[in-house]
């Protein structure tokens, strides 16, 4: 009796080790993600260069900070699907903008700005929309951001007819494709905006409130938390987070489509979250800027791999998909192995 | 006799079909051209195969779950089916395709099922996964490109009408053959979700999913006869489309796209958000008002690029005013927004 206790506590202790590191979800990712460069790095030329990471870096912005969003959502239970619609639309607000004021492919300074805020307002009217839908209408998540990605996207085609917006002015392209000291500006505004939520959620007692709200709503409720309008704030935070990616995809592509990013961004910002081990009240915000840099090498990998062959698109696709079915099932398998020890 | 009309009049059904009326009568007075006969029928054609996905969604949807990835299902099984036939010099009607592709689309269906009762996973996550990865997996492996050789005993398909009736417009029209197969799937779906134990789950679970797994039912049993259904009805869908509504040709991108119009029109026929209620008649007539506001948008010369729009803003009003209702009728209190997520 005394020796099978004993044994099973070292055999506890050395699967509570391995435990340890799977939980440490940072660990895990930056692990994967010198496999997954160590990967590419030996059998694609040139892929551990400067002008690879420029891409990798400048374009990771945009999705990362849908995944933001996205995994602020999961933390309060919810889900926000309209992330790549909103980001869409503000960046079309701001285009619209941008084409009536300016004169021969230029634009004043000011106007920029003015552009960005209309852009970051739209996104926040959208958020706005969500968040009154989920918390005060309590319409569940889903169906809500659905509604919504579909308002959305019909109003940017209504608008547009369908067509892309394109010729803005150059100066658009700074915030997509500019460097400081051979730093793309998408990457360094990611980073800016990942160390302001690290304060927001961490060290605000709007973070604090949001995780209770998370953990468990009736407990937020009864401690005096207007969890009603956490969830709003949360969403309306998501909305401004993807007005900002919106931006950057109209500084990097100079241009504003409907349909830009439709199909694979969503699914982008899910596995973001579920890499990032999201889970209701708990957001390692920086485990999901690596899980955005480990997706963005990934993706950067599969197209240089598959944009060759013919139809090479639709293989990358096929594998996003079974790559986001792979993650939620392995993400619920270790969160079981957790539960049972 | 005033409490039974005011029951009678309080019912969605009823508020629903006085609304597609009123409108249909409205889109009439701008462009008469709307109210005919050869109107009616065009839009009863188009809504064979929504009725056909809606109606497959609608037990998904009553467990409190939503799935996207039936479209895919639709095109591909449509496709497969398509290609092996054609394989084969199978030259023959409908019946071939709908003997390969129902349980094809079941069993894809089952799949996501199965992954997310097992995990524990929400369906929606699967099912957007299988959305892409279906459409991936046409384009890539299959056929990028439309496929157009029809097999002989599907042509005259489109033209093959029950009831027929001459239109000084369009000529020779009438009731579409499919629409038999959205009678047969109603009155089996309604059958089913009436008088079953099974059916009577499909509530139960989507209103308390305590109670019903005390009273012995089993989430991961009904969730995959509800996909599995959804899987059927959606190849249906795909494979008959092709023949009696828009298209004259197979696609590897079918219904991209349209899973947000089905899911509105379902919601729109009073289908809960939350699970456990919703009825067969209210699909059917969810999607006839959705095909009407689409049409008669047309008719009233709005450019289609607005179709989205509308029907984005029908969804979020929709949402508005049912969360409302539930609230002034004093709702269920385990629906409050006290208890989301505590289940999950």
């Amino acid at each position: 009796m005394r020796i099978r206790s004993k044994s099973r506590e070292t055999r506890l202790s050395f699967s509570q080790v391995g435990l340890a590191v799977l939980e440490r979800r940072s660990i895990l990712l930056l692990g994967l993600l010198v496999a997954i460069l160590f990967t590419f790095g030996t059998t694609t030329p040139r892929f551990l260069s400067y002008p690879m990471f420029r891409v990798i870096t400048s374009q990771c912005a945009e999705i990362g900070l849908m995944g933001l969003g996205m995994g602020l959502a999961w933390m309060v239970n919810g889900v926000d699907l309209s992330v790549n619609d909103t980001a869409n639309l503000s960046a079309l607000t701001a285009a619209l903008t941008l084409k009536h004021v300016s004169h021969g492919g230029s634009v004043a300074v000011g106007w920029l700005i003015v552009s960005y805020l209309i852009a970051l307002l739209t996104g926040l009217l959208c958020g706005t929309l969500n968040g009154i839908l989920i918390g005060y209408l309590d319409v569940p998540p889903i169906l809500a951001t659905l509604g919504g990605m579909t308002l959305y996207r019909g109003i940017s085609i209504a608008v547009t007819g369908g067509r892309a917006v394109a010729g803005l002015p150059a100066m658009v392209a700074v915030v997509g494709r500019g460097t400081v000291f051979n730093i793309p500006v998408p990457f360094l505004i990611f980073l800016g905006i990942y160390a302001a939520m690290y304060l927001v959620l961490n060290h605000t007692a709007f973070g604090f409130k949001a995780r209770m709200v998370g953990i468990n709503a009736r407990a937020a409720y009864f401690s005096g938390v207007n969890y009603r309008r956490v969830i709003m704030s949360v969403y309306m935070i998501s909305g401004l987070l993807a007005a900002a990616a919106g931006i950057i995809i109209m500084g990097r592509t100079r241009s504003v489509a409907y349909e830009y990013g439709t199909q694979v961004y969503i699914v982008f910002a899910l596995l973001i979250t579920n890499l990032a081990g999201v889970t209701a009240g708990h957001y390692g915000i920086t485990a999901a800027v690596l899980a955005t840099l480990t997706l963005q090498i990934l993706s950067t990998g599969f197209y240089s791999r598959f944009m060759t062959l013919p139809g090479g698109p639709f293989f990358n696709n096929f594998l996003w998909g079974l790559f986001l079915v792979a993650v939620l099932v392995f993400a619920q398998l270790l969160k079981r192995l957790r539960g049972k020890s | 006799m005033p409490r039974l009309t005011r029951k009678f009049l309080g019912r969605h059904e009823v508020i629903l079909f006085l609304a597609v009326i009123a409108i249909s009568v409205i889109i009439g007075l701008f462009n008469r051209a709307f109210l005919s006969v050869a109107t009616i029928f065009e839009i009863l054609r188009g809504s064979i195969p929504y009725a056909l996905m809606g109606l497959g969604i609608l037990p998904v949807l009553l467990l409190g779950e939503v799935d996207i990835s039936f479209v895919g299902v639709a095109a591909t099984t449509s496709l497969v089916a398509h290609t092996l036939l054609h394989d084969f010099g199978y030259a023959g009607g409908i019946g071939g395709y709908i003997l390969i592709a129902l349980p094809l689309g079941a069993a894809i269906a089952l799949a996501v099922g199965l992954i997310s009762a097992l995990f524990r996973l929400p369906v929606f996550a699967v099912s957007l996964g299988f959305w892409l990865m279906l459409y991936g997996f046409n384009l890539f492996f299959i056929s990028p490109e439309m496929r157009f050789d029809l097999p002989l005993g599907l042509v005259g398909f489109y033209n093959h009408f029950l009831i027929k009736v001459q239109d000084p417009i369009v000529g020779e029209t009438g009731l579409h053959v499919a629409v038999v197969y959205v009678v047969l799937a109603a009155v089996a779906i309604w059958l089913v979700l009436r008088h079953t134990v099974i059916g009577r789950g499909f509530y139960i679970m989507g209103g308390n999913r305590e109670v019903a797994v005390r009273t012995g039912y089993s989430l991961v049993k009904l969730l995959c006869v509800a996909m599995a259904v959804n899987g059927a009805l959606a190849a249906l869908a795909g494979v008959l489309v092709l023949q009696c509504a828009y298209k004259r040709f197979f696609d590897p991108i079918l219904f991209r796209g349209a899973e947000l119009y089905v899911i509105a029109a379902v919601v729109i026929g009073g289908t809960s958000i939350t699970g456990g209620r919703g009825s067969v008649i209210g699909v059917l007539l969810g999607v006839v008002f959705v095909q009407v506001i689409t049409r008669g948008l047309i008719y009233l010369g709005v450019e289609p690029t607005w179709q989205q729009l509308v029907v984005g803003c029908m969804l979020v009003v929709f949402f508005i005013l049912t969360s409302l209702r539930a609230r002034l009728l004093g709702g269920h209190p385990g629906r409050s927004g006290l208890t989301r997520g505590e289940g999950k």
